[in-house]
């Protein structure tokens, strides 16, 4: 009975200005802040693909890209542009810049609701041309870059593609060769050859090491000893003409690279291998590894016409799929609003306002020493303050994201994934941060100002300290920030992804973890303390 | 076991920090009323703290009605206190007040229903139970705490200067209230600085200076000592030259002075002093009060620790 009537005198708290203030900010400003978004972010154009022809395009060629743009929305577009790119991104002192080969922008005057469209990009290969052009590329469609259009979904307006423009067939140029093995009608005991040629990796890309593995078989019945393998490196640079806008391959040109030779020694009816490497970074080309046996200074062979082996691979450029910078869509803005305004700012201040002041209201409002002098286990007070104000202050709350949700189902991110999690953090962190609260509203002297200090300067302090990094890294340990109950709702925040797995993994699921751990120790201490605290003067 | 003291405390000591409250306090405080004297800053409040469990003894042990206070809820439903604090639940009406006190004592609903009619039946507010405690006087907060404290009918009623700000007819009444429930067998501890309080209900004191008991016994004991020191009067009059020439020839007097509205006597023995005033006053109207500045403890104490 005592019990009730302490969960009424918590509930008689929330129907006052104050309570009554806080319920509405923590119900209305998030839905509101949504709804205004939402009201000028309602229309959409995505792009939907990108085609081409010749589908397998060499140096030269004329390629069409066809870029697909579609308008799902039930609303008429106004004009727009859209942008398509062809290169590579490449490393320039530790950041990656997007190097054009081909960059031109069409003006779309507007698209009907539900319309597709699709614009043609003509690419002339042949225009500078020369051999290092050919290689992989990345294809990238953009539409509304300078947004024009008041989206309320922009990561659909992007796209990319990886084409590869290779080679046209050469004319065939002089071949520089290793010295011809020589000889023959040697002894009729020595015969090696050179097998075959192993590189790794198969298809390397331009900058990318490269081994060169030679096996050589003695197919005799001595040992073959103090035999020389040698090899060299051959790039290809085929050379071009522009005849009436076409390419026309002339000869080839070899540049020849001695890499490395080497004595070996091969066991009769066996077979060896040996390995070279090319030390220095690959143009993107094709190139020719060729390797000979020389066993004349030795032994003359029977055959010698086996000794000399050639392979080929292309070294290509490595091609990377970089992300546009991201743009606030509808559920960025959903994400925001709970990541900063709800779990950040929103949820602890009405915590602090909640649970603060379990002991401080009542001792300016005189009740202290009557019921701290009734019969009532001291521990029910605060714990009965928490309780109502979690479940009052709880309502509030996710009435707020309810609301907000429901502003969002009108936009192409308004799933029921948005919902359940994000109800289920922001109750969670408002039980913590109550818990928390509590036990500072019975352990200390002026609890709203510690709370205040807590959530607005310790824990805005080391979020901020933790987005400057120095060489790379935080100014803070990350253990430094474990004293913030913002970093573990953030961590288990950032783990979870709409549509994803339904349990948190990893950080996110330890984070979960240490908060239920915070909020039970925090609630059973806070219930401790008041057992055993003094009263000086109530 | 029902214990023959309502409050019993060996070598009790509380200190704040290097600030003692109660320095080796050792008295058995029998059931009946008795009364806690002692000035402002005597240790009076850290004693009655320490009785509901408020606070834990530093050194030294309490008990009331036989049991340990601190962390005692079962204790409290014996208890009735009076704290000096003003009324609470002053949103609510002194019936509702009454209701809420009672049910976080324990009882039901409906008991505490009929507990509050009772209440606010004993202490003379049954016509105001429906006003605001906000609205109420001083006196009549008084007595709803007075109500609050009794609800439960404790064995033992703990009153912090209870009469602290109240007018004459309020005192009156709640030295009667007192009085009932000390006639009803509810042990009473009473503290204040204001000797003739506790001379109105009972001649069992405990003195208290310093945080040290100076004074365990009857009150006419310290009533002797006060009679001993010279006290100041001030009757205040129209014509303060005339009366102060006239009490100048009294033997009881000491010394007269006399400014634009009062006389300020001193005198050495005060019962004779107030007998012959009295009669005095009585022949010759126009004095408008008879006020002694140092007929409290506070001189008392003054005086004996000098």
């Amino acid at each position: 009975m005592s019990w009730t009537i302490l969960l009424q005198d918590s509930l008689r708290h929330w129907v006052s200005a104050r309570g009554l203030a806080l319920v509405l900010v923590a119900v209305l400003v998030p839905p509101a802040l949504t709804g205004a978004w939402v009201a000028t972010h309602q229309d959409d154009v995505a792009v939907t693909g990108i085609a081409w022809s010749p589908h397998e395009p060499v140096l030269g060629d004329h390629v069409t890209f066809n870029v697909t743009v579609e308008n799902p929305t039930d609303r008429d577009l106004g004009p727009f542009n859209v942008t398509l790119r062809v290169g590579f991104h490449e490393d320039l002192f530790g950041q990656l810049r997007f190097r054009d080969r081909f960059n031109e922008t069409q003006r779309i005057d507007g698209m009907a609701p539900g319309g597709t469209r699709v614009v043609a990009f003509p690419w002339n290969t042949t225009a500078g041309a020369s051999a290092d052009r050919a290689g992989s590329y990345v294809v990238e469609a953009t539409v509304d870059a300078d947004d024009e259009i008041q989206e309320s979904e922009e990561r659909n307006n992007h796209w990319q593609e990886q084409v590869r423009l290779g080679l046209p067939p050469g004319e065939p140029g002089e071949t520089p060769e290793l010295p011809e093995p020589s000889g023959g009608n040697g002894t009729a005991r020595l015969e090696a050859s050179v097998d075959r040629i192993r590189i790794e990796p198969e298809a390397p890309v331009a900058g990318e090491r490269v081994n060169i593995t030679v096996f050589v078989t003695n197919h005799g019945p001595d040992d073959l000893v103090n035999a020389t393998v040698a090899v060299q490196m051959v790039r290809e640079s085929p050379s071009y003409r522009v005849v009436d806008g076409f390419l026309v391959p002339e000869a080839s040109e070899y540049f020849r690279e001695f890499l490395d030779s080497r004595v070996v020694n091969v066991s009769a009816n066996s077979t060896e291998s040996f390995g070279f490497a090319v030390e220095r970074d690959l143009r993107v080309a094709p190139y020719l590894i060729e390797t000979v046996l020389f066993t004349a200074a030795v032994a003359e062979e029977q055959d010698m016409s086996d000794n000399r082996e050639i392979a080929e691979f292309r070294a290509d450029r490595e091609v990377q799929f970089v992300p546009p910078p991201p743009k606030a869509t509808a559920k960025d803005f959903y994400r925001d609003i709970l990541s900063i305004l709800h779990l950040r700012v929103l949820i602890p201040l009405v915590a602090i306002l909640f649970a603060a002041g379990t002991l401080e209201d009542e001792r300016q409002r005189g009740h202290l020493p009557y019921l701290l002098t009734r019969p009532v286990p001291r521990w029910a007070m605060p714990v009965s303050r928490y309780l109502v104000g979690s479940l009052v202050a709880g309502i509030a709350v996710l009435l707020g994201v309810v609301i907000t949700f429901l502003l969002l189902l009108g936009t192409p991110q308004g799933t029921p994934g948005f919902f359940t999690w994000p109800l289920l953090f922001s109750w969670l962190a408002l039980l913590v941060y109550g818990a928390l609260f509590t036990l500072v509203g019975v352990a200390v002297q002026r609890p709203y100002l510690v709370g205040l200090l807590y959530v607005l300067g310790i824990e805005s302090a080391i979020e901020y300290a933790r987005t400057i990094l120095i060489n790379d890294q935080p100014i803070i340990q990350e253990w430094v920030s474990y004293v913030s109950v913002s970093y573990w709702v953030q961590t288990a925040f950032a783990g979870w992804v709409p549509g994803g797995a339904f349990w948190l993994e990893g950080k996110a699921a330890t984070a979960l973890i240490v908060l239920i751990a915070i909020g039970v120790a925090s609630i059973a201490g806070a219930a401790w303390w008041m057992k055993r605290k003094e009263f000086e003067s109530v | 076991m029902r214990s023959l003291s309502a409050v019993e405390c060996e070598r009790l000591s509380r200190w704040y920090g290097d600030v003692i409250a109660l320095n080796d306090l050792s008295a058995s405080i029998g059931k009946g009323v008795t009364g806690l004297l002692g000035p402002n800053g005597s240790g009076k409040s850290t004693f009655m703290s320490l009785c509901v469990g408020l606070l834990r003894p530093s050194a030294g042990r309490i008990e009331v009605l036989g049991e340990d206070p601190w962390d005692n809820p079962g204790l409290l439903r014996r208890i009735g206190y009076v704290p000096e604090a003003p009324a609470p639940w002053r949103h609510l009406t002194g019936r509702d007040a009454l209701v809420r006190g009672a049910r976080l004592t324990g009882l039901d609903r409906n008991d505490a229903g009929r507990a509050a009619t009772e209440g606010l039946r004993r202490v003379g507010l049954a016509e105001a139970g429906d006003k605001l405690v906000g609205a109420y006087s001083h006196g009549m907060q008084q007595r709803l705490k007075f109500a609050l404290a009794t609800l439960h009918r404790p064995e033992l009623l703990i009153l912090d200067e209870p009469l602290l700000g109240t007018d004459p007819l309020a005192r009156r009444d709640l030295l009667h209230l007192i009085q009932d429930m000390a006639d009803d067998g509810t042990s009473i501890l009473l503290s204040t600085h204001v000797l003739p309080d506790v001379e109105a209900l009972t001649e069992r004191i405990l003195l208290l200076h310093h945080g040290r008991l100076m004074a365990h016994g009857e009150v006419h004991e310290i009533r002797d000592l006060l009679d001993q020191h010279p006290r100041t009067v001030r009757v205040a009059t129209a014509d303060p030259r005339r009366l102060g020439a006239e009490l100048w020839s009294w033997d009881e007097v000491l010394s007269v002075e006399a400014d634009e509205d009062a006389v300020t006597v001193r005198t050495r023995n005060a019962a004779a002093f107030y007998a012959r005033l009295q009669d005095h006053l009585i022949e010759r109207p126009g004095f408008t009060s008879v006020t002694s500045p140092d007929d409290n403890v506070e001189a008392v104490f003054e005086y004996l620790v000098r």
